[in-house]
């Protein structure tokens, strides 16, 4: 842990048990000013780290700060943190407006700086035409987002944000996320939760992998890269006779594992020295006469390196959305592939 | 949308928003406001409106019923005024007074974890303590507003018979007046005690209907308790203060009921002491909606 200051969100060996069953377990993290997101599957502890923060459920163990402030402390903590929580639940009867202005009243703002805040806040998440209608009649888009002006209201320096772009549309993910932006240049903390990952790659200063309620990686995405480095590095290597290539490469090099592309045109294959292995695919592909169309590092972005860290827990769950087409084919590949040889 | 050409909100700063009582006394209020919308202008309040209506229907029935010579139904105000006693002991008291409070107070928490929106209120700079009493204060004002209101107007319903000089002697020169206040102090107080029971109950447990129905038991066999069992219950410090005492029937252990006094100093002690606990609980409370 870093030394402690008022501008971090500090988690100290917090671990929270539901009975026997695990939340999260042991997590010691120190959150910076700025976009963090994190990210792991459904039922691996995002949302338990969220209520945390946010007091609406106590630690088992372990202690959590807020800019120096705990969870315990309503008055203080909720004049800087907006929560946009999952719950897709609200007040009964209540129409937009009154949902934020109720929430600015409970604040303790005067009448007319309630009104104001509203109509600000309404006006930044697009929902201003709508404030009149009840809630209940809203769509998910419309809920997510009068749920975003709720958190964003009273201005907080820190947004907890538990998966916020559930049900947009991508015009209004952009702008939401545009949204993010800013208040991160702002100096705010922004912490956003996502299954969806490659939101994650385009938004985040860093990243916080968990699984199984374990925090399994964090940092910036080129750190949490670094992090993994011992782990085998998947490369994608595209020729016209990848079965014989695929035989090839097991004969004279040391990877991991070989499997074929489901559109038979390529390989995808494991190494711990990539750099060794691009010199000598080289070589190899001169002796053995093949022709080589492409080649290059498959794991550059947050889903490779999160499917390195988790992705013997999560398969088959079918939780983790992938919607990069070039990334589905991989997993695709990955999963349904022919498996040509195992060192590791 | 139109986030990007939207204004960054000018918030005032922490420091000009209010604290101690006078933050506590908006956020009390704003929960009440909140509250009474949801339960009194919602359509679920037909359904409310016509249960507490239901002993104007009663007494309005007995100004329109005649004896078969065409004369009323009490042949005077004294007869009358002990029908409204036991209209008022066992409907009002026991009946919508009673099971008013049930659906209430146990629903002020209860409500919101079912319709998952707790989180609204423990998301905000307000204190659980401060919640439970504005929750408190929320229940109380629906509960007073229409099982004090129901009481008094069925009070005044057994006067139309009797003409209005002697409905004005009655109230302001007569026995009418008094009772009538005593009668409305009996609800307030009702709503105050049997209140806060069934807020806790409804903290603790995920179905008060059960420990409710428990309660009304307890309350509706106070009559056959011995004395040491009979102070721990409300309708006990309510009895002292009704104005024309039923008979409880030949199988009733007779105690004195306490002094006036005593009884209202009794019950906002007792509610008092049920919030401290409901304060404690609500500290403790965790947001599991999926358990709930």
């Amino acid at each position: 842990m870093k030394a402690a200051t008022t501008q971090t969100i500090q988690l100290e060996n917090v671990s929270k048990f539901y009975g026997e069953v695990l939340g999260v377990n042991r997590v010691d993290l120190d959150i910076e000013p700025g976009i963090t997101s994190i990210v792991g599957p459904n039922g691996s502890g995002k949302t338990t780290l969220m209520n945390l923060l946010a007091g609406l459920i106590r630690p088992t163990q372990g202690r959590l700060r807020i800019l120096g402030l705990e969870p315990s402390q309503p008055e203080d903590l909720f004049r800087l943190v907006g929560y946009c929580t999952q719950f897709d639940s609200f007040p009964r009867g209540m129409t937009g407006r009154q949902f934020i202005s109720s929430f600015l009243s409970l604040h303790g703002y005067a009448p007319a700086d309630v009104k104001r805040m509203t109509e600000e806040s309404l006006e930044r998440v697009g929902m201003t035409e709508a404030a009149n209608r009840r809630i209940a009649g809203y769509s998910k888009g419309m809920r997510q987002r009068i749920k975003l002006g709720q958190a964003l209201a009273h201005d907080p320096q820190v947004l907890v944000l538990d998966e916020p772009l559930n049900g947009l549309d991508p015009m209004a993910r952009a702008e939401i996320i545009g949204l993010f932006r800013e208040q991160a240049e702002r100096g705010l903390h922004v912490l956003i939760s996502s299954h969806i990952l490659h939101e994650v790659d385009m938004i985040s200063d860093r990243v916080i992998l968990i699984s199984h309620g374990y925090i399994v990686a964090e940092g910036e995405i080129q750190g949490v890269r670094e992090e993994v480095q011992e782990r085998p590095m998947q490369i994608m290597v595209r020729c016209s006779e990848p079965r014989r290539l695929a035989r090839a490469i097991l004969a004279r090099d040391s990877v991991t594992e070989i499997q074929l592309h489901k559109d038979g045109a390529g390989i995808h294959l494991r190494t711990r020295d990539s750099s060794g292995f691009f010199d000598r695919l080289a070589e190899l592909v001169v002796e053995e006469g093949l022709e080589l169309e492409s080649m290059g590092p498959a794991d550059d972005n947050m889903q490779a390196v999160y499917r390195y860290l988790v992705a013997d827990d999560s398969s088959g769950s079918g939780d983790i959305e992938f919607s990069d087409d070039s990334m589905a084919d991989r997993a695709d590949s990955g999963d349904g592939g022919d498996t040509l040889g195992e060192e590791d | 949308m139109s986030t990007a050409q939207a204004p960054a909100p000018a918030s005032l700063s922490s420091a000009q928003l209010p604290s101690g009582w006078p933050l506590w006394v908006r956020q009390v209020l704003t929960v009440v406001r909140i509250d009474l919308r949801k339960t009194l202008l919602g359509r679920r309040s037909l359904l409310i409106y016509a249960i507490a209506s239901l002993p104007i229907v009663v007494m309005l029935f007995t100004v329109l019923v005649k004896r078969p010579g065409g004369e009323a139904l009490f042949a005077n105000l004294a007869d009358a005024r002990r029908a409204f006693a036991m209209i008022f002991q066992t409907l009002i008291l026991r009946g919508i007074i009673f099971f008013g409070c049930v659906a209430f107070f146990s629903n002020l928490f209860r409500g919101e974890v079912l319709d998952r929106s707790l989180h609204y209120y423990l998301l905000s700079p307000l204190r659980r303590p401060v919640l439970v009493i504005a929750k408190f204060v929320s229940g109380l004002t629906i509960t007073w507003v229409l099982f004090m209101g129901t009481t008094v107007i069925s009070f005044l319903l057994i006067y139309p018979p009797f003409g209005v000089s002697r409905a004005i002697e009655d109230l302001f020169n007569g026995p009418g007046g008094g009772q009538m206040l005593a009668y409305a102090g009996l609800a307030m107080l009702a709503c105050i005690g049997y209140g806060s029971v069934f807020m806790i109950l409804g903290l603790w447990f995920k179905n008060p209907v059960v420990p409710a129905a428990a309660v009304f038991g307890w309350e509706a066999l106070h009559f056959l308790l011995p004395p040491m069992l009979k102070r721990i219950s409300v309708i006990h410090y309510l009895k002292g203060m009704i104005p024309i005492p039923m008979s409880e029937g030949p199988f009733a252990v007779v105690t004195d009921p306490p002094p006036v006094f005593l009884s209202i100093v009794g019950l906002l002690i007792f509610s008092v002491a049920v919030l401290t606990i409901a304060g404690l609980v609500i500290q403790r409370f965790e947001i599991k909606y999926a358990d709930d």
